[in-house]
């Protein structure tokens, strides 16, 4: 896969990370090392092996609907950035 | 008018009414206090696992089933990833290529006419949470991040806002009636995308726009009517429909763009490596469906051609699951339908309903109401008395009977038999009819007592008194 510029612009808008031009220049060769280093993969003959949706065999993994202790607001919040007495604060968002 | 024909898919939202979130054990209840039914697997802490909710698959399956789809034996979770801070993970739990349930359909009813729409999936996934704009800055509750939540996806099927809404009227009420979901739209608990485009008839379909997060009927009907205005409106002009995801403001009754669906939707679907794929049994689906009641569809035919009832009648009485529960439940235990039928559409809605409410509340059983009805077919209350005796029996287990002994309602509307029997009683019994008109006050209870035993106590005492002091003063 040829890595161009705007392959790079794409991911990192989706990652929400700026990069500076030199930056950018820069990641076109790691990503295109990584990449290759990971198309190695291909080289392994995996017809004999099942297609799976998983790594692990187990399914059916239920909890039952019961409810739990409550964790405390209080304990979650405090972890947040921004809050105020009862919610995270977060900057407004605008559609 | 202006020959274009709008064609309109939808993606409903029903919250399950589970009793626990989808992957974790906190409570999902609507209308508690901010972000007090969160703990950090649905607030999105690092290095928490989230499990899986067994009713809310088991729920999904039932829904799938009560509108025919197929229940896949092999389904998974993906993770949708995006940043918006309604969800604190920066991805939703989702079900991509392997959803729950797939196909299915809905019948509807529009101008008398029958039409089915299609259904393509429904996939299992969580609700995010609400945000509260503030000024300057946005405040978030995650209390309904993590609740279990049904998308419905629907194919092309629907033609105008009639068939859209009254296709979401027949989901809501066959969800309802499988138990699944309160489909509550005051509550958000059911919410739906509406994608429409316009076409000239026999031309491919035009360029099409997603309104989002509709929340209740009326929304989707004047949204799906405004966008059809406006595509109208651009097309007559020589314009061209962009595709996008866009709002309606119930407020102005007018939809606006939000961003362009090109870059923003790249979702970088993949597995959910921390859930274990779902694997159902022709047994477990058997056994999973076994309690599926009779659906609203099913019961208003049965209602129109088994018991005679009207189609306006039939369909009051599905409106809401509690009230077909309580209609079938008098009818069994021997009511007239007719009768059942009329007492439900006026008192138990009347007293059920509470103004701007979604539900009803139903306070009593079938049986109940049967008895209700027969004291009121024998004429031994009416039926102004039997609102009290209602009031007496809701939300308790009182019979009938025993309310109306408790309130003294209980008549014998017979003046002229009542009379009958006390003159009878005062022919047999001159001695002590001789007392009373000698003055003795205390002899009246004596008849009251012989009118009671001759009646069984069917007797209102107050016009047995004034029947007895009249036939002794003759």
């Amino acid at each position: 896969m040829e890595i161009t510029k705007d392959i790079i612009k794409h991911t990192a808008k989706l990652s929400r990370i700026n990069f500076t031009d030199e930056e950018e220049a820069a990641l076109e060769k790691h990503f295109a090392s990584v990449l290759g280093w990971v198309e190695t993969l291909n080289e392994f003959d995996a017809s004999s092996v099942p297609a799976t949706a998983h790594i692990l065999d187990t399914v059916n993994v239920f909890r039952e609907d019961v409810p739990g202790e409550p964790f405390g607001r209080e304990k979650l919040l405090s972890c947040a950035p921004e809050r105020d007495e009862n919610s995270y604060i977060v900057p407004k968002v605008v559609e | 008018m202006s020959g274009y024909i709008p064609t309109i898919g939808l993606e409903v939202h029903c919250e399950l009414k589970t009793e626990t979130k989808l992957f974790c054990s906190c409570r999902n209840t609507f209308g508690s206090e901010p972000n007090t039914n969160t703990c950090p697997v649905c607030a999105g802490h690092p290095g928490v696992l989230p499990v899986i909710n067994r009713k809310a698959v088991e729920y999904t399956v039932k829904a799938g089933s009560a509108i025919g789809c197929r229940i896949s034996r092999y389904s998974k979770w993906d993770r949708k990833n995006y940043f918006y801070p309604d969800l604190p993970k920066a991805w939703q739990t989702s079900q991509y290529d392997l959803p729950l349930c797939i196909g299915g359909e809905v019948k509807i009813k529009v101008n008398g006419e029958e039409k089915t729409i299609r259904l393509n999936r429904i996939h299992l996934e969580e609700d995010a949470g609400k945000l509260v704009h503030g000024a300057g800055t946005t405040a978030v509750d995650y209390n309904r991040c993590g609740v279990p939540l049904m998308e419905c996806v629907t194919e092309p099927d629907m033609h105008s806002a009639d068939e859209a809404v009254a296709f979401l009227e027949e989901l809501a009420s066959i969800f309802r009636f499988a138990g699944v979901s309160d489909c509550r739209m005051q509550e958000g608990s059911i919410r739906a995308d509406v994608n429409l485009s316009l076409s000239k008839p026999g031309e491919p379909l035009g360029t099409r726009t997603e309104t989002k997060n509709l929340n209740s009927f009326r929304s989707v009907r004047r949204a799906i009517e405004a966008e059809i205005r406006r595509q109208t409106e651009v097309l007559e002009s020589g314009g061209k429909i962009v595709q996008e995801t866009r709002r309606f403001d119930d407020a102005t009754g007018e939809g606006y763009g939000m961003r362009s669906k090109e870059d923003a939707q790249d979702y970088r679907y993949f597995p959910e490596p921390d859930l274990m794929p779902v694997v159902l049994s022709d047994d477990d689906i058997a056994r999973i469906c076994a309690d599926l009641p009779e659906l609203a569809g099913k019961r208003r035919q049965r209602y129109t051609s088994e018991l005679g009832l009207s189609e306006y009648d039939a369909e009051q009485l599905t409106s809401d699951p509690a009230l077909a529960d309580l209609f079938d439940g008098a009818v069994s235990a021997g009511a007239n339908a007719k009768k059942a039928a009329n007492y439900v559409m006026s008192e138990i809605m009347r007293k059920g309903k509470t103004a701007g409410e979604d539900g009803i509340v139903v306070g009593i059983s079938g049986l109940q109401l049967a008895q209700l009805l027969e004291l009121v077919d024998k004429g031994e209350i009416n039926l102004v008395t039997s609102r009290d005796v209602l009031n007496k029996i809701w939300l308790t287990d009182m019979s009938a009977g025993a309310a109306v002994d408790a309130l003294g309602l209980r008549q014998n509307n017979d003046a002229g038999e009542i009379e009958k029997l006390v003159r009878d009683i005062v022919a047999a019994n001159p001695g002590p009819a001789a007392d009373y008109r000698n003055g003795n006050e205390k002899v009246l209870s004596f008849f009251v007592g012989q009118l009671m035993k001759a009646t069984k106590g069917k007797t209102n005492p107050k016009i047995a008194g004034d029947l007895i002091r009249k036939v002794l003063s003759e």
